[in-house]
């Protein structure tokens, strides 16, 4: 597994947390590494997914586009965020990439559970 | 007094760096270098979101630039397809539409090679009639070679791709092609090919210019099949149906042709009128059938015996017309004679039983001297075949001056 992020088993509420370790820039061959393990770790089905990107430093354009593109991937994406920077990056991201499955940017990761358990896989 | 000049210079100190990039952003350079701020959360995170609108904004602008040359590609091609099929539709014939054909797809696709195919009478071949560029192409092959002809759409097979290439285009090095056949209510005229030179690759083919190809062979198989038809109408107006020989209209307009150019060369020109002799009798003894059967071998016998420049009309029931350019009374009745061998030497049988012999009356008219109008000419070889028939039949006169 790559060191730029990492995975919470998956617990009773089916929900995957991602969680990208600090000052990452999140390229699209980071996006793609990513993306790979998410698939075998739920062998394909789409699930909820929690990605805590409160450390990061930044997310590059063609980053921001893989994720956009996997949509298929998750039921419903939370974004964590906290400081300025990532909130921004969240809200970037959200507002750009205009999919038809929900996603949200939460700064309280209870929260963030909570609202994807409506989305179940 | 408390000055308010540090207050307004830190603010400056704070905000320059990100006023100096929207600066750079509205000046259209969307790659600024970007400052350094890590001592004020807020501050940098202004700076990223800038920094990724511009991100968006320069990707957009590559697109809306890679959106307006296709477009401008496109309104190229549509505005040739339209010149092609107006230019198409003024064609006579279809040797002529393969010739415009080939000049115009040539001339919206420049960088490639291409060929157009289209089907023998027999259905089991296509035949090359057009083709242009430097690749080569097959000048016929069995249409089961071609994927598209096989499958009535478009094929389209990349030198480094996955799609099967037709066998047809296996000369040697792999390239990129594309065939799309040329379907008009439902029929497959031929095929229209177009192939890259090894080094264009896959880049010759964009989805552009496959839909145009598409667009060009569809309006290609329109075009022609209406010279087709066109074609077969002028054909049966011109020709008799029993013989296959032109018929009285097209005699008329071509005597009057041939007349001119007479006068024009100062050349000679006969007419025959050539009427077979008791053929009436041969209806009644052996049916109309038979009398059929024996048309059509006259029209063989004379068809097969004057040369290419003569023409041989069927302009009544057992009556015939020859044109023959260049001959003089005497060469006409020459040509006559040979006939009359050829056709007393056929053996006829109709269910059966053998037909008598077949057995004409001529009459021969020479321009000038039996008259410079078609009127006069055709009489006077008429008056010739009259006195031919009082004469006992079976003989040729020419017409006196």
């Amino acid at each position: 597994m790559a060191q730029e992020f990492m995975f919470d088993p998956i617990g009773p509420d089916g929900i995957l947390k991602v969680r990208w370790t600090a000052g990452v820039v999140i390229t699209e061959a980071l996006a793609r590494a990513a993306l790979v393990e998410i698939a075998a770790l739920t062998k394909g089905r789409s699930v909820p997914i929690l990605a805590d990107i409160r450390r990061i430093k930044s997310m590059s354009r063609e980053g921001r586009k893989t994720f956009g593109d996997a949509g298929a991937v998750y039921t419903a994406l939370a974004l964590v965020a906290s400081s300025p920077v990532t909130q921004m990056i969240a809200n970037f991201f959200i507002g750009i990439n205009r999919t038809a499955t929900p996603q949200q940017m939460f700064t309280d990761e209870g929260k963030a559970i909570a609202w994807l358990q409506q989305y179940p896989a | 007094m408390v000055a308010a000049v540090p207050r307004v210079t830190l603010a400056q100190d704070r905000l320059g760096p990100v006023i100096a990039l929207i600066t750079s952003l509205a000046q259209g350079d969307l790659h600024p270098d970007l400052p350094v701020i890590d001592d004020d959360p807020e501050l940098e995170a202004v700076v990223l979101g800038l920094q990724m609108l511009a991100e968006e904004l320069a990707a957009t602008r590559a697109a809306m630039a890679g959106r307006t040359t296709e477009l401008e590609a496109l309104n190229y091609g549509l505005t040739r397809l339209s010149g092609l099929g107006n230019l198409l539709l003024s064609c006579d014939t279809s040797n002529e539409a393969y010739v415009v054909l080939g000049r115009a797809i040539r001339d919206m696709y420049g960088q490639l090679s291409g060929a157009v195919y289209i089907y023998g009478a027999s259905r089991n071949v296509v035949e090359l009639v057009t083709s242009w560029g430097d690749e080569p192409v097959a000048n016929s092959f069995a249409p089961a070679d071609c994927w598209a002809l096989r499958r009535g759409r478009a094929h389209h097979a990349s030198a480094s791709g996955t799609e099967i290439a037709c066998r047809h285009t296996s000369h040697g090095e792999l390239r990129s092609a594309m065939c799309v056949p040329m379907l008009a209510q439902g029929d497959a005229l031929g095929m229209l090919h177009l192939v890259s030179a090894p080094a264009l690759d896959d880049r010759a083919f964009s989805e552009l210019t496959q839909r145009l190809a598409v667009a060009a062979a569809e309006a290609c198989a329109l075009a022609l099949a209406s010279i087709k038809l066109r074609e077969q109408l002028r054909n049966q107006s011109l020709r008799d149906p029993l013989t296959g020989l032109f018929n009285r209209r097209y005699a008329d307009e071509t005597l009057l042709r041939e007349i001119g150019r007479a006068k024009r060369d100062a050349s000679a020109l006969s007419v025959v009128m050539l009427d077979l002799d008791h053929f009436k009798k041969l209806n009644d003894d052996f049916g109309h059938d038979a009398g059929d059967m024996a048309l059509r071998e006259v029209a063989t016998v004379l068809a097969e015996n004057l040369r290419t420049s003569d023409v041989v009309s069927r302009v009544g029931g057992e009556e015939f017309l020859l044109l023959l350019p260049g001959a003089s009374a005497e060469a006409a009745l020459g040509k006559v004679d040979v006939l009359r061998e050829k056709m007393k030497a056929l053996e006829l049988f109709h269910r059966g039983r053998r037909l008598p012999p077949l057995m004409f009356s001529a009459g021969a008219a020479s321009f000038p001297a039996n008259g410079i109008a078609p009127d006069a000419l055709l009489r006077s070889a008429d008056r010739a075949l009259y006195e031919a028939k009082h004469a006992g039949r079976d003989r040729s006169v020419i017409a006196s001056i």
